[in-house]
């Protein structure tokens, strides 16, 4: 797995999971995500975006506009069942992944 | 941007097209960075540097605004696509789900097209046939000529007809004579013809034609070879084309045909060949087997060809040469065959000489439009075609009404999706896939309902012409199908334009007074029509009815109703030919059938009752000639046995009877019935009057009594002037007799016991020499039979359909009205007040419906008249008023109940509504 494909996975995996909590537009999903990571991932608003665009091709996202909190036009996503579906299938091969990848470091 | 527009957009899901996406994309990423920025801000960062850190943390904004645009526009393209195809599915399901919730509206809807559809595509599938298309196989149809001749023959008084019976004679001129004619082809019937003996022989439908006919047809036989010129040579053996039916029904296929031989008339035909497979002739009465015309013609004896009337006639046909047109061709035959008369018919002295001119006239091809006038049996299919028409209105004015109301109760959800965004289109779109998925559920009962049809139209109008193919074909099912669609169609869209009419904000406001529009004018006006055309369909069944009752209690003179007839002539194609009775088989036969449970009473006579006559040269004394009076036949001769006016029925109004001692020997006497004493012997008395029977004769014959006339016809007012005489007495040979036979029960049970006991004594006679005489009638009972089952279905079937739309309108009126009936109760109304308003409307239908149907039925009676019984007047007052009274007790019925719901209309609820 190349750095771009993980990258890639863990960045579906947060937005995803950035939605679960209903619909969001754009820049509430980028700070959340900031926000949880503390800035420890460096991945720019730019490459969020993309992201939400293909999962939102994908089907697990789907959007729609609506008014945010001050009032302004905004573009909300939410989830989809298939999108749900496809976060709880991630969740638990990132938790496994992780779980090997910290065996492997323990033992050595 | 315009908020109605951006509503429309979003319902539709439209995405903005390319310039759309771009706009889309930037809006978002103007959302964000506003957000970003008002969000660093309130983290205490001035807005420079808030601005500064979102473009960081942005990263390269031209680079990812590009892919944003590019995949949202695969995004719109791909999603267009799935909505466009989810969509319609929806609009599907939608559609059924609504169908389903309201079982009843559907199941009408759908049963009332189908039944409207089906009949009409059975209908005209027979009308096609019988007016339209040619018979199948034959090359170029339209250029083959009827001939028909307009003469004032000698043999009908000289009164005027116009016929198309050429005897073969006068065909031969034609053929050899004219020279417009580029070809000539005969044939008559097909008439049944036993073939083999006794009553195990098969009756076939034969067609005699000229050797020519399939030559002159263009018709390419299925195995073997067809007839040929060839075949009229005498010397020839005989030789027969069968149809293909017939093959496979007798032989179990073609080729095991080929080579058998078949009796018919006492001559032996061997199978030559087998025609194509739906041929039915020249006409679309299909025909069993073909025999040459010369063949058959021989077999009747010398002089078969001049004997015009009783001998073997041929129909003629005809191709023009090139250019020639008709008129000319009909001028050249017309000198022809008045060229025959003068050289070889007047000289023979065999027919009596035509009065006035003789004209030729050439016709269509087409048999029903032949120049004898429309026959009974397609004048009743046109009418089946009429009344299936009506039919079909009804049904549709029904089918209307009842999905403008289902509309009108959906204005509500209409109004809600338009408020929602939904543009006209949206809502046309699922409109019209509404009407099509009904439309395609009617089709699909149509076809069957016009199988069915097609099965009973086959033999009920026209059951003496027998289809070589089906009615209902594939075209015609097609055509069906298409019709349903197209009313489907339009039945479901008219309404959905109307309501979506003015569907709008008061709709959705509505909470108590939801409509207040009672029915409409249009509803109305549909109403009022099906009202009218039940109210015709009813008065159609009412003067059938009256003809069906008028030919029961008519005076036939005699009781038709009990009387079986045995003929026990011998078998001969020709009268004259007949071999003389065996007299003791004759009195053995009687003396059987007398015994027989059942019987009451058997006389003899001459001639079949009512339905042959026997005309000898008569004289009256004291008289020049006989009187010669329009409408009336005869003088006709019948020899009885004494009880005969008993066993028939028929009262002796003046004088005796016929007693034993009336016999060989004595003196001879006769009784004359009242139409030859009215006109022989207009103011004197007819007893003691003297007739001399037969030619040159010079004894005195005396009448000793008058009897009652039997009719020959119900339907024409013919009468025959007739004298009977005692059997013993009978100036001609004893070569015809038949048994009358009155039954205690019906006449019909006696059949099988009397043809037992004729298969022993006359094993030669085939089995329709046994019948009820009614059966001799029932020809032309048919037509008030056929009418009258078909208006009193039809009629019951529009009333039906009418009181249901009535109950419907009303009924929803009603539901609209609860209000009103509230307040009205509240305010003291009785329930009998509320239930005469809702009544009232019931009424002013019927009424209006009763007018209008008044004046349909009176302008329509034109129709039907000719197939009435005379005595029957198709604009009958009674009759009128009777099927008013019955639209009038429907229209109640159907207001009955919705009265019920109108009464019981709670005051309170009203009030608290207010």
């Amino acid at each position: 797995m190349s750095d771009l494909d993980l990258l890639r996975g863990t960045l579906d995996l947060l937005i995803l999971k950035a939605c679960t909590w209903g619909p969001r537009h754009g820049y509430a999903v980028t700070s959340w995500i900031r926000d949880t990571t503390r800035g420890e991932l460096e991945v720019e608003d730019g490459a969020l975006y993309q992201a939400l665009y293909r999962l939102e091709q994908r089907g697990w996202l789907t959007s729609e506009w609506g008014l945010s909190e001050n009032n302004r036009k905004a573009k909300y996503y939410a989830l989809t069942a298939a999108g749900r579906r496809q976060l709880k299938a991630q969740v638990s091969t990132w938790e496994r992944y992780a779980r090997a990848v910290g065996r492997v470091l323990r033992e050595a | 941007m315009n908020p109605l527009f951006e509503g429309l957009r979003r319902v539709f899901r439209l995405d903005r097209g390319p310039q759309g996406a771009e706009a889309d994309v930037d809006l978002e990423l103007e959302h964000h960075f506003a957000a970003a920025v008002e969000d660093l801000v309130r983290r205490g960062m001035s807005p420079e540097e808030a601005r500064i850190v979102a473009d960081r943390r942005f990263g390269d904004l031209r680079k990812t605004r590009q892919a944003l645009v590019a995949l949202s526009r695969t995004q719109a393209a791909r999603r267009r696509n799935w909505e466009w195809r989810a969509d319609w599915w929806l609009d599907v399901r939608h559609a059924v789900r609504n169908y389903a919730s309201t079982p009843g509206v559907t199941a009408a809807v759908v049963t009332m097209l189908a039944l409207g559809v089906g009949a009409n595509a059975a209908m005209y599938g027979l009308l096609d046939k019988l007016f339209v298309q040619p018979p199948p196989h034959i090359r170029a149809p339209e250029g083959i000529l009827r001939l028909y001749v307009r003469e004032r023959s000698g043999f009908t008084g000289g009164e005027e007809i116009t016929h198309s019976q050429f005897d073969l004679e006068q065909y031969a001129a034609l053929a050899r004579d004219v020279p417009a004619f580029a070809a000539l082809a005969g044939y008559w019937g097909p008439s049944r013809e036993a073939s083999g003996r006794g009553q195990q022989a098969e009756q076939l439908r034969t067609q005699t034609v000229t050797g020519n006919y399939f030559e002159f047809l263009g018709v390419q036989s299925a195995r073997g070879r067809l007839l040929e010129p060839a075949d009229d040579d005498p010397t020839a053996a005989p030789a027969a084309v069968i149809s293909y039916g017939y093959g496979q029904r007798r032989f179990g296929g073609s080729d095991a045909a080929l080579g058998r031989a078949l009796d018919l008339g006492g001559t032996t035909y061997t199978v030559v060949g087998v025609a194509p497979r739906g041929f039915s002739g020249a006409t679309a009465n299909a025909a069993d087997i073909w025999i040459p015309a010369e063949i058959a013609g021989a077999a009747q004896g010398p002089h078969w060809r001049q004997r015009y009337w009783g001998g073997l006639p041929l129909r003629a046909l005809a191709r023009l040469q090139q250019g020639v047109t008709p008129t000319v061709a009909a001028e050249q035959a017309a000198a022809v065959l008045r060229a025959h008369y003068e050289t070889a018919l007047l000289p023979r002295g065999d027919r009596p000489p035509p009065f006035g001119a003789l004209h030729v006239l050439t016709g269509s091809f087409m048999d029903a439009f032949g120049l004898e006038g429309i026959s009974e049996g397609l004048r009743l299919s046109l009418l089946v075609g009429g009344v299936a028409l009506i039919l079909l209105v009804i049904a549709c004015a029904n089918v209307a009404n009842l999905l403008m109301l289902r509309a009108a109760t959906r204005r509500r959800e209409l109004a809600v999706r338009s408020a929602l965004g939904a543009g006209r289109w949206r809502v046309a779109r699922m409109l019209l896939i509404e009407s099509t998925v009904l439309a395609l559920a009617a089709g699909m009962a149509a076809i069957g309902v016009a199988a069915v049809t097609g099965r009973v139209l086959r033999v009920v109008p026209v059951p003496n012409i027998q289809w070589a193919t089906g009615v209902v074909d594939l075209r015609v099912l097609l055509f069906g199908s298409a019709v349903a669609l197209a009313l489907g169609l339009l039945a479901g869209v008219v309404p959905a334009v109307q309501a979506r009419r003015g569907a709008g904000v008061d709709d959705l406001r509505a909470g108590v007074r939801a409509a207040r529009r009672g029915s409409t004018p249009v509803r109305a006006g549909l109403l009022v029509i099906q009202g009218a055309l039940a109210l015709v369909l009813v008065v159609g069944a009412g003067v059938f009815y009256r003809s069906f009752e008028a030919a029961r209690n008519h005076d036939a003179g005699f009781d038709l109703e009990q009387l079986l007839v045995v003929n026990l002539s011998p078998m001969a194609l020709n009268p004259m030919d007949r071999p003389t009775l065996q007299e003791e088989r004759v009195a053995a036969m009687d003396e059987q059938v007398r015994h027989l449970p059942g019987v009451m009473d058997v006389a003899q006579t001459s001639n079949m009752m009512a339905m042959s006559w026997t005309n000898l040269p008569l004289r009256v004394q004291g008289l020049e000639s006989l009187p010669r009076m329009p409408g009336m036949r005869g003088p006709s001769i019948r020899g009885v046995t004494p009880n005969f006016f008993r066993v028939a029925g028929l009262a002796i109004t003046r004088g005796r009877g016929f007693t034993e001692t009336d016999a060989t020997g004595a003196p001879k006497v006769t009784l004359v019935n009242t139409a030859m004493a009215r006109a022989v012997w207009p103011s004197g008395d007819p007893i003691g009057g003297c007739l001399y029977v037969g030619a040159g004769s010079g004894e005195c014959t005396t009448v000793v009594g008058v009897v009652a006339t039997e009719r020959a016809s119900l339907r024409s007012d013919e009468v025959v002037m007739q004298y009977y005489v005692p059997l013993a007495q009978y100036p001609l040979p004893g070569n015809s007799r038949s048994l009358l036979v009155r039954a205690r029960g019906k006449p019909e049970e006696l059949v099988e016991p009397t043809l037992r006991a004729m298969a022993e004594l006359f094993p030669d006679l085939p089995r329709d020499r046994a019948r009820a005489l009614s059966q001799w009638y029932a020809p032309e009972r048919r037509p008030w039979k056929v009418g009258l089952g078909l208006f009193a279905a039809a009629g019951g079937l529009a009333l039906f359909i009418a009181a249901v739309g009535l109950y419907a309108v009303i009924a929803y009126s009603v539901r609209q009205r609860e209000h009103e009936f509230g307040i009205r109760r509240a305010l003291g109304a009785q329930v009998s007040d509320i239930t005469r308003l809702v009544m009232a409307q019931s009424v002013a239908f019927a009424a209006l419906g009763a007018v209008l149907g008044a004046g349909l039925a009176y302008w329509g009676a034109r129709f039907v008249t000719p197939l009435l019984h005379r005595d029957v007047s198709a604009r009958d007052p009674a009759v009128l008023i009777l099927a008013s009274a019955v639209l009038l007790a429907a229209c109640l019925l159907a207001g009955l109940f919705p009265a019920r719901t109108a009464a019981r209309a709670d005051p309170r609820a009203a009030l608290q509504a207010e």
